[in-house]
């Protein structure tokens, strides 16, 4: 039996489903986009770009993929990994924090090979992301994050902010095109409308 | 005879199955509501792949014999379900999983 119907894989179904709607990958594509162009430009108005991917992200999953699939509330195991990725990204932040305040004061880093830190940690960050969500293309978009940081590392700018640029394209358009077949795969469900419809209806 | 006893005794689990369970689609069901705390009525019919109607008959039936729990509310103005295995419920599913495991696992290639 276990060979044919194998409970975790029938809950990481039920996990992946909300995946379809792109708006990840659109999250990661504006937030890759927004600091590559305001690289590139250095005009401040691009972080608005990051700002509108989380708000795509945020509305999106209230006005677009809730009304078409549903909430579902998983059990303790998806939601102790959840508390791990919580955990390892409010760790990253706060890293990241801490360095930037210490090179704000001016605090000598000069023997210690900041970027290159960062080169891994963020993509590793990811990648831990990645396993513990289930996020399959987030591996990709890890990868595509490594190349940018080692382009940023070894050019600097422009060759980076170009290289960002094109990392924050390639799931933005994945993104856009798995939204608009979800858009097309799963129509807005109404309960009342089903219910009326005369189809074994429940009372 | 004795060869027949014996099948009969091998076979002996297959008549004890939940038959509220046993229907595929339920087994789909419960399957689903089993790995999660609860589902949306309209993620079930996702998941399933059953239409409203089906899922709606197979849940009354789940619901007669105490193995879920429907609890309705309202987000904004639009309603929804959510369902729920109850502790019978759970506990039917893995009484008939480990009944299933040990059927299959006993009966010859």
């Amino acid at each position: 039996m276990s060979g044919m119907l194998d409970l975790r894989d029938v809950e990481r179904r039920a996990w992946t489903l909300y995946f379809q709607d792109g708006l990840w990958d659109i999250f990661f594509g504006l937030l890759f986009l927004g600091g590559g162009l305001r690289a590139l430009t250095g005009s401040l108005w691009f972080y608005l770009l990051v700002a509108a991917g989380i708000l795509v992200f945020i509305l999106g999953k209230r006005w677009i993929t809730l009304p078409r699939l549903g909430q579902i509330n998983y059990g303790p195991r998806r939601k102790a990994r959840l508390n791990v990725v919580r955990l390892v990204g409010f760790a990253a932040v706060v890293y990241t924090a801490v360095v930037l305040a210490m090179i704000l004061s001016g605090a000598d880093l000069s023997g210690i090979p900041v970027g290159w830190i960062f080169v891994f940690l963020v993509p590793a960050v990811l990648l831990l992301m990645a396993y513990l969500m289930d996020f399959t293309r987030l591996y990709g978009y890890a990868l595509l994050v490594a190349a940018f940081m080692i382009v940023s590392e070894l050019y600097g700018d422009p060759p980076a902010a170009w290289a960002q640029i094109v990392a924050g394209l390639v799931p933005l358009a994945v993104g856009i095109v798995l939204l608009v077949r979800f858009l097309r795969t799963f129509p807005v469900v109404d309960e009342d409308m089903l219910a009326g419809g005369g189809d074994n209806g429940r009372s | 005879m004795a060869a027949a006893n014996t099948a009969d005794a091998q076979l002996h689990p297959l008549a004890d199955l939940d038959r509220t369970i046993h229907s595929p689609a339920r087994l789909m069901v419960m399957t689903n509501l089993y790995v999660v705390e609860s589902a949306e009525f309209i993620a079930l019919m996702k998941l399933t792949g059953l239409s409203w109607g089906n899922l709606s008959t197979h849940l009354s039936k789940l619901e007669e014999a105490g193995y879920v729990e429907l609890e309705k509310g309202f987000r904004g103005k639009k309603p929804y379900t959510m369902v729920r295995l109850t502790g019978e419920g759970r506990a039917a599913f893995k009484t008939y999983k480990e009944q299933m495991q040990g059927v299959l696992a006993e009966l010859p290639d």
